[in-house]
């Protein structure tokens, strides 16, 4: 049902082991999603918002199993069963993928400079075990329409097209084995705007057609905003607030998701707002502050800031924010 | 699952569009024909391999009789390049040594780099301890002068043809490892293998339909530019007198004939002729392969 | 730097270490035993022999016999010849400085030829110097250095009668003139097909480089052309340009060889033809060991002065 979770993260976490000198001892990690927990519901798009280098790609491609998590869990529900990422064996992985798509950021990147669409369309679809080549063109023909693409450009290589056509490709590719979920990783900041606006509405267009969830990427606000029915704001590898997109707007609640806001233009004349600006560089993941780990750089900063590490909690409504000031 | 039905005539229009679609084979033909050098390298290349192959209907003479009668004899009607010190028909001769040279030659160099391209698509695919193994002894091999090492293992295990496309497989395979290797590992982090991946795609896969197809540009040209390096190694070993046994007509072998200083002095047809093949047929090589080179990259179209 | 330096000599070490033991182990199984050889056919018995290997050490363990071995050849005793009884002291290892004659001569004058002809081909592009130079070097990659030789010898000594075909002079009591034309003809041979290499190699960098933004803005700037050419074309181009040097090396030794023969030089590549010829493993073995510390040795210094001219170089791992 529309609404239920779909997918359930519990305390996700990946680290990367930084290892130093001959023996390669571990002397740190960097801790590019360190303990996540959300449920993503059926049909609606959750924005991930957060500086470049917070973890939001990571996470990303941890839900994708580009990324192994090295601790906590991700469970997804295969046919009415939830069942966890680390425990699929090899053909459920495949039923996984199918069920899970993803579009990258860059459309050019994201094509085999060797192969020609037709190629780049009809892989998935041998993965999956079509094995009719009938039916993988009927398949493939039905997704370059639903993408606009007119089929004679099927035997054209990838740098023959523009970047909006070429992201409208890996729209299809993603689409065509028809998945659930599709976690669209900065799927349009590489387009023109124009372009931008267009692959957006396609992509709403598709998700009310087709029952779509998004997992939806991107350091753009505004665009989140367009796209999203959640949103959730990640700082340093954790979610520092979580809450539907309006409520989230209109009443941010964290102190970083005050300042981020404060710096996206407004396009109402006359209506001044106070710049929160923040102070010094996002400190490094592998050896985070302790205690929260935006205090360094919090204008609001208490003592217990530094020392207690505040957990995301329901502030009423579904609105979960990681913050002391809120007790 | 969705299914999705296929609009009208939809396999017509995509029967159309194939016939219509970008041919690169086409682009590449044309921009090739339009370099001469290279085109005089394939014509050359061409003509040297008739030869060889049709060497039998192309002279009447046998590459290994000998005929003391007509030893160290000028160019003339009945011989065109002379005869040798055992009275043996240069240009017979040296149709057959194109047999052997070239086989040996192009042998070589395909297993060669097809031991470069596996181990480098390992190394270079998944690293590790086996990238780390692979890269050392890469190393190993490739500060010894070539000749050198085949030299001493020749010493070891005796001339012959086999024996000599053997060694030069297992000595020269350390330039395409490492080419492919950096291609491979520049490669795997593109986004369009981890597209591969995301829809589940096998890492074997990935590595030998997925990779191995932007690097094949690379390993046709390896290929073809070490063929030079062999004939000429070939040459000069069974010069030496350690390649291929003295009674198998190679170029290599007819050269040999100058280590006698009569020859060398007195009758430079003798080892001029096969020398002249040797460096034609290299030269020619090197500029078909330099045509090559400029054809085949997708993304200089 | 300090770090990089002492990574790369252990590397090389080790290196050295694994060929020598790999080089020791075959030179034990080469079913030649040394013991029924310097007792002779007469006066062996399994007694004597059993007597003189114990005398001898040889049934020590093989890493033992293999720092002894070490040791004697770090002391000057380097062992004997199978085949010959001769000492490979005086017959291999003094043989070295008439090699490196010819190889080093060859690999100086074959630079200061193909970097010359190379940087004008790439300061003139497409200039008559430009395709007679790209024409030298298409020529010169074709045609293997001992085939040159012969062609050397033809024009030089048969027809024209101006040089001596083959021996070497040695160093000594005679002047260097009375020595040079013994030498031209080795190192033309061996430096004239290195040449077209290197004069291609150092043309297309060239040529890469002037076409950066950083030479085209000090263009723009107005510093005159000979200047940009000189501090930052040059430079720059220099570094690719050394690397290739440790593979020039190796080319000229491979290349010494034939030529060698051909030249009657005596040097050890004419000593390892010979070996081979002979089934002289003991001596084939130590060529090669001697080939291997050279080359390694050359490939550390290499990789020392990249470091020295790119930072870059020093500053990753």
């Amino acid at each position: 049902m529309p609404g239920d979770a779909i997918l359930k993260l519990r305390d996700a976490k990946v680290w990367y082991p930084v290892t130093k000198g001959v023996f390669r001892r571990t002397i740190g990690h960097v801790k590019a999603v360190d303990g996540i927990s959300l449920d993503i519901r059926r049909c609606e798009t959750l924005g991930v918002v957060g500086e470049s280098g917070c973890g939001k790609t990571t996470l990303g491609k941890a839900i994708m199993l580009l990324e192994q998590i090295t601790g906590g869990s991700i469970a997804a529900d295969m046919d009415g069963q939830f069942r966890e990422l680390s425990s699929l064996t090899t053909p459920e992985k495949l039923r996984y993928r199918k069920m899970v798509q993803m579009i990258f950021q860059d459309p050019y990147a994201a094509l085999n400079p060797m192969k020609k669409i037709y190629t780049a369309l009809e892989e998935p679809l041998i993965v999956q075990g079509i094995r009719s080549r009938e039916e993988r063109e009927a398949i493939l023909a039905s997704a370059m329409e639903m993408v606009n693409i007119p089929l004679d450009y099927l035997f054209k290589y990838p740098h023959e097209f523009s970047g909006g056509q070429r992201q409208r490709i890996c729209i299809a590719r993603a689409l065509e084995t028809a998945p659930s979920v599709v976690v669209c990783d900065e799927a349009v900041s590489a387009l023109d705007v124009s372009i931008q606006a267009q692959i957006l509405n396609l992509l709403r267009q598709l998700q009310r057609e087709r029952h779509l969830t998004y997992v939806f990427i991107a350091h753009d606000l505004s665009v989140v905003q367009y796209m999203s029915d959640r949103i959730a704001v990640m700082y340093l590898g954790k979610v520092v607030e979580l809450a539907d997109s309006t409520a989230l707007y209109e009443n941010p609640r964290h102190p970083y998701t005050q300042s981020l806001l404060s710096a996206v233009p407004l396009p109402v004349l006359g209506r001044r707002k106070r710049r929160v600006v923040l102070q010094g560089d996002v400190p490094s993941p592998i050896d985070k502050p302790s205690g929260c780990p935006f205090h360094e750089r919090c204008g609001k900063c208490k003592e217990i800031c530094k020392t207690v590490e505040p957990a995301l909690v329901d502030r009423g409504g579904g609105h979960l924010v990681a913050c002391h000031l809120e007790d | 699952m969705d299914k999705v039905n296929a609009p009208v005539g939809g396999h017509q229009a995509i029967a159309n569009a194939r016939r219509l679609g970008t041919s690169l084979r086409k682009k590449r033909i044309r921009k090739f024909v339009g370099n001469k050098l290279a085109v005089f390298g394939l014509a050359v290349i061409v003509v040297f391999l008739f030869m060889a192959l049709f060497a039998p209907f192309l002279t009447p003479y046998d590459p290994l009789e000998p005929n003391f009668g007509q030893t160290l004899k000028g160019p003339s009607a009945e011989h065109w390049f002379g005869t040798d010190s055992m009275g043996r028909d240069l240009y017979t001769r040296v149709l057959y040594g194109a047999r052997v040279s070239i086989l040996i030659a192009v042998s070589s160099s395909l297993i060669a780099n097809a031991i470069g391209v596996v181990m480098g698509a390992f190394g270079g695919y998944f690293g590790g301890w086996l990238d780390k193994g692979l890269v050392r002894l890469s190393e190993l091999f490739a500060c010894f002068p070539q000749l050198i090492i085949v030299l001493v293992v020749m010493a070891f295990i005796g001339p012959g043809t086999f024996n000599l496309i053997l060694v030069f497989a297992i000595t020269g395979w350390t330039g395409t490892f490492r080419l492919v290797r950096a291609e491979y590992m520049s490669k795997k982090e593109e986004t369009y293998v981890k597209a591969c991946e995301a829809f589940g795609m096998s890492r074997l896969k990935i590595m030998f339909f997925q990779i191995l197809p932007s690097v094949m540009t690379t390993v046709i040209i390896q290929v073809t530019m070490n063929i030079p390096g062999y004939v000429m190694s070939e040459a000069g070993l069974s010069f030496l007198g350690f390649g291929v046994p003295m009674s198998t007509p190679t170029w290599g072998t007819m050269l040999n004939a100058a280590k006698s200083m009569k020859v060398l002095l007195y009758a430079p047809g003798v080892w001029l002729v096969p020398g002249c093949a040797i460096s034609l047929f290299v030269l020619a090589v090197n500029f078909f392969g330099d045509g090559l080179r400029d054809v085949m990259d997708p993304r200089q179209q | 730097m300090a770090k990089y330096v002492a990574k790369r000599l252990l590397l090389t070490l080790v290196m050295i270490i694994i060929i020598s033991f790999a080089i020791f182990v075959a030179l034990n199984n080469t079913g030649v035993d040394p013991i029924s050889f310097k007792l002779g056919l007469d006066n062996y018995t399994p007694e004597a022999a059993a007597e003189l290997r114990e005398k001898l050490g040889l049934n020590a363990p093989l890493v033992v016999r293999y720092l002894r071995w070490w040791k004697d050849m770090l002391s000057g005793n380097f062992g004997y010849s199978i085949a010959h009884g001769y000492s490979i002291r005086s017959g291999l290892i003094a043989k070295w400085p008439a090699t490196l004659e010819i190889s080093l001569t060859a690999m100086i004058v074959s630079t200061v030829i193909g970097i010359g002809i190379g940087m004008l081909s790439a300061i003139w592009q497409n200039s008559i110097v430009d395709y007679l130079g790209r024409m030298i070097a298409a020529i010169g990659n074709s045609v293997p250095e001992y085939f040159f030789a012969l062609i050397l010898i033809q024009l030089f000594s048969v027809r024209l009668q101006l040089l001596p075909t083959s021996g070497r002079v040695p160093a000594g009591a005679v002047t260097f003139w009375d020595r040079l034309p013994n030498l031209i003809l080795p190192v033309a041979a061996l430096a004239i097909p290195m040449c077209g290499n290197l004069m291609r190699y150092t043309r297309n960098t060239m040529l890469d480089v002037a076409n950066q933004e950083y030479v085209k803005l000090a263009r723009s700037k107005g510093i005159p052309e000979w200047k940009v050419y000189i501090k930052h074309v040059f430079r720059n181009s220099m570094r690719p340009v050394v690397t290739v040097l440790l593979f020039r090396m190796t080319l000229l030794l491979g290349g010494s060889v034939a030529v060698e023969t051909i030249f009657s030089w005596p040097g050890v590549g004419q000593v390892l033809t010979q070996a081979i010829t002979a089934s002289d493993y003991s001596v084939v073995m130590l060529y090669t060991l001697m080939m291997a510390v050279l080359m390694l040795t050359i490939s550390f210094l290499v990789d020392l002065f990249a470091a020295l001219l790119d930072p870059r170089v020093r500053l990753d791992k």
